[in-house]
């Protein structure tokens, strides 16, 4: 198992540059898309009403109506991401909605006009106002947390592995994060999807799957370090060499890759059902968990040790021409 | 590789060391702990009443509380304190009336479990607060005032415990407050309408020798913080520590007041508390005598609170006094932020999601996957009974937590297994293959859990309320997977008998020379 090349199913670190260029071409793109998303809507990605506060109107319908249908008027009339709820005024059902801020007097006048040939008569009870519900204190309460849990998991992981595994290891996951909001914020651009304070669970999601994930491969590299410089047998040449810190991590990569794509699998086989048969207020939600799974099982295979063999050659190579 | 070479040999003829082992007790009674608090028999009748209860609100609610607990054997001997747990387990009755969950109805009784679920996903309350100018220092509220407003209430809010709460400035000088679960949200009501302006001041006479009570310019925003602590009466206090300033203040006050009275004032009523439980008139309030001047600036509010009473006031305290007096103007309930519908679509999917896992894990791995399946209903089970024990308020970022340690509650059972495969290759025997797998899984298991309990131990630190939910949920069940993977799925490795073998492995090998060529 740890020795024979044979069984290897890919030489992963020989093609390193591949990887790294195919998640260049994931990222890249993506950056861009944030960076346009920032010169558009001021934000790396299209903020939905979560953040930008908007309109709540609470109207009471004469006939019975279903939120499903509320719902639809309302992107019809270009307020997209609305969210319905179903109240009780004065023992009466009543519809509260939350919109994107309707500013002009003629955008009301052309939603009431319309949700009355579509729902029937009704009668408004309030309309207001509203600020976000993620205030910029929460987001960079929240981002404070991130910040303090990478610095947690970096300290965890150098003293359990090493300081360049907890470093490569982030990397993998800043990667995954990146891919994800990128691919948000194309979706931004070209389709208008916004993001609501459920994309942040889907952000947390990814990144507990993505360290979790590379530690996994990281723990057999860190069990097969004791055969760098061990002798090994080219299965092509039959020639004896001595093992690299590299041929050890693509041994370790490849014991680790069925284990990988089942775990994986198991993941988004659920993401997948309720992608594809779940109700349509989480879909966004659950396609970025499902980016984020794949992506964190591509960097944890294809990144994570790549970069960690990547760092110690370096090294290697600074020391040799010291000690000469 | 043959570091575990010499263990082996002491496993041998090892069902002796199974039944020794505590571990298959464990398993069950984790299994009937799980059930026994998740699920619940009642006559139907019982959860109809619980739901007439919830849905009651306001005072209806007070009134059917009272009656009820005035038939409680013995109420009349109650003191006041017993008499206010009484009431609360009644509201509490009446909160889980709304959270119910019926399973199955059989001959007139019902199976049901009771999970606390979020505003995203079954609604809850909502209140509407108006802000009120205090004038002469707030004569208009600005968007200033407001945010003070908006961070005292939602640090209290915050308070109430893990729940995705929804704070939201409307219009000039209005917030809408929404709290999941409950419709008759009293304890939220109680901590967030009161302005918790603690005052000191000192008593002065008019010129016709009335006593009255003069401010003094010292309040509870000079506080750095407070605390309840038990006092050798068996009541409560509220210790406190001024910041510098207040210090400073306090001492120049005692100094000067040595052998007279200060009163401490919180809403304007005394904190002082007569037998009824309720502040004490205030021309019967009498004040503390200050013996001799504080420099420290401590001191306690005394006041014969009871335990909760003074954990309340402290955290009150803590959180900050509101800039001026807010209303309550209507408290609504309101349904699920996600629509009805559409959870019902995602629990059906959800299920077929966890179906086609379990589908596939026997596919993969044959016996040891339905093994992994079973190991998987008792983690799904035992997470889910501590969710309700605790209890948990379930929402979607709840649920994202919760899949995603599913996830590695599965990749457990694949690590495991893969390396019992691994094992059973290089021919080691059944038994020494199950505990040297599990031995050698456990290591990446272990980092990778405890990376993940960091990271969640921060977020439930500096958090929000929904990065709480999620970080809370993802917690539970990582220590729940880590439990199950060590007794659950080991146990039941080792009772598969060996002539059914694993993973294709069915007869016996001995460990054999591949193994020494690999460790080079």
């Amino acid at each position: 198992m740890t020795g024979a090349k044979s069984k290897n199913i890919v030489d992963i670190v020989k093609y390193r540059t591949l990887w790294f260029a195919i998640s260049l071409v994931l990222t890249v793109p993506g950056i861009i898309g944030i960076a346009a998303c920032f010169a558009k809507f001021g934000a790396p990605l299209k903020p939905g009403i979560d953040f930008t506060g908007g309109s709540i109107l609470q109207y009471q319908f004469e006939k019975p109506t279903t939120l499903e249908a509320v719902h639809k008027v309302l992107e019809e009339a270009g307020l997209t991401g609305s969210q319905v709820q179903q109240t009780y005024i004065a023992g009466k059902e009543a519809v509260v909605m939350r919109t994107k801020a309707i500013d002009s007097e003629k955008q009301k006048t052309e939603l009431d006009a319309k949700l009355t040939e579509v729902l029937g008569p009704f009668k408004a009870i309030s309309v207001d106002k509203v600020t976000a519900t993620i205030g910029p204190e929460l987001l960079s309460n929240g981002l404070l947390a991130m910040l303090v849990t990478f610095g947690g998991m970096v300290a965890y992981i150098s003293y359990r592995f090493k300081f360049d595994y907890a470093i490569c290891a982030i990397a993998a996951l800043v990667h995954d994060v990146l891919v994800l909001c990128g691919i948000f914020a194309l979706l931004g651009l070209a389709f208008g999807t916004e993001v609501d304070s459920l994309f942040i669970s889907a952000i947390l999601t990814v990144i507990g799957f993505s360290v979790h994930d590379t530690i996994v491969v990281f723990d057999r590299v860190r069990e097969n370090a004791k055969f760098v410089g061990s002798k090994g047998v080219d299965p092509v040449t039959k020639l004896e060499f001595k093992k690299t810190f590299g041929d050890v991590a693509n041994d370790s990569v490849n014991q680790t890759l069925a284990r990988s794509l089942y775990t994986s699998l198991t993941v988004v086989i659920t993401l997948l059902s309720l992608y594809l048969l779940g109700g349509s207020t989480t879909k966004d939600f659950v396609l970025a968990m499902l980016i984020g799974i794949i992506s964190g099982t591509y960097s944890s295979i294809f990144n994570a040790s790549c970069l960690l063999v990547w760092w110690r050659e370096r090294k290697q190579q600074k020391r040799l021409p010291a000690a000469s | 590789m043959s570091i575990f070479g010499q263990k082996s040999g002491s496993h041998k003829g090892s069902s002796k060391n199974f039944f020794r082992d505590w571990k298959p007790f464990a398993v069950l009674a984790v299994l009937a702990w799980s059930l026994f608090s998740l699920f619940q028999i009642v006559p139907e009748g019982n959860i109809a009443e619980w739901q007439r209860l919830a849905n009651l609100t306001g005072n209806d609610l007070q009134v059917e509380v009272l009656k009820r607990v005035e038939k409680i054997p013995g109420w009349d001997k109650m003191n006041n304190y017993q008499r206010e747990d009484a009431i609360k387990t009644e509201y509490d009755n009446a909160g889980m009336g709304n959270n119910i969950q019926v399973l199955a109805n059989y001959k007139g009784y019902a199976l049901f479990t009771n999970l606390k679920l979020g505003l995203d996903l079954r609604g809850g309350s909502q209140l509407l607060l108006k802000a009120i100018p205090a004038p002469p220092e707030v004569p208009e509220i600005t968007p200033m005032v407001m945010d003070g407003v908006l961070t005292v209430i939602n640090n209290r809010i915050n308070s109430l415990g893990v729940s995705e709460t929804l704070v939201q400035r409307a219009g000039k000088d209005r917030l809408i407050v929404e709290l999941p679960g409950i419709k008759d949200p009293q304890q939220a009501k109680d901590r967030i309408g009161t302005t918790a302006m603690l005052e000191f001041k000192e008593l002065d006479f008019t010129s016709e020798g009335i006593p009255y009570w003069k401010a003094v310019g010292l309040t509870g925003a000079d506080f750095k913080r407070a605390q309840g602590t038990p006092t050798a009466g068996g009541t409560w206090q509220v210790d406190f520590e001024f910041k510098d300033r207040g210090a400073k203040k306090f001492g120049e006050l005692t100094s000067r007041l040595v052998g007279k009275c200060i009163g401490i004032f919180l809403d304007g009523q005394p904190t002082d508390r007569s037998a009824d439980g309720r502040p004490v008139p205030i021309e019967r309030y009498q004040g503390v005598r200050v013996n001799e001047p504080i420099m420290g600036g401590r001191g306690q509010i005394t006041g014969s609170f009871s335990k909760e009473q003074a954990a309340d006031l402290a955290l009150k305290l803590n959180a900050g006094a509101l800039p001026v007096p807010i209303e309550i103007l209507e408290e609504r309930t309101v349904g699920a932020t996600l629509g009805q519908d559409s959870i019902h679509k995602s629990l059906i999917a959800g299920g077929v999601g966890i179906a086609a896992v379990m589908v596939f894990m026997v596919a993969i791995y044959g016996l040891p996957g339905l093994i992994a399946d079973l190991a998987l209903i008792l983690y799904t089970l035992a997470t889910l009974a501590i969710f309700k024990t605790v209890p948990v308020t379930l929402t979607l970022a709840g649920i994202a937590g919760f899949i995603l340690s599913i996830g590695m509650a599965v990749d457990a059972n694949i690590l495991i297994f893969e390396r019992t495969k691994e094992e059973l290759n290089a021919g080691k025997n059944l038994w020494v293959a199950v505990e040297n797998g599990f031995t050698r899984a456990m290591s990446s298991i272990f980092d990778s859990n405890v990376n993940s309990l960091i990271a969640c131990s921060v977020l439930m630190l500096f958090g929000t309320s929904l990065v709480k939910g999620f970080a809370i949920t993802l917690a539970i069940g990582v220590a729940v997977s880590m439990f199950t993977a060590i007794t659950a799925t080991r146990t039941m490795l080792h009772l598969i008998p060996s002539s059914l073998g694993l993973f294709g492995h069915k007869t016996e090998k001995k460990a054999n020379k591949v193994l020494t060529k690999e460790a080079v």
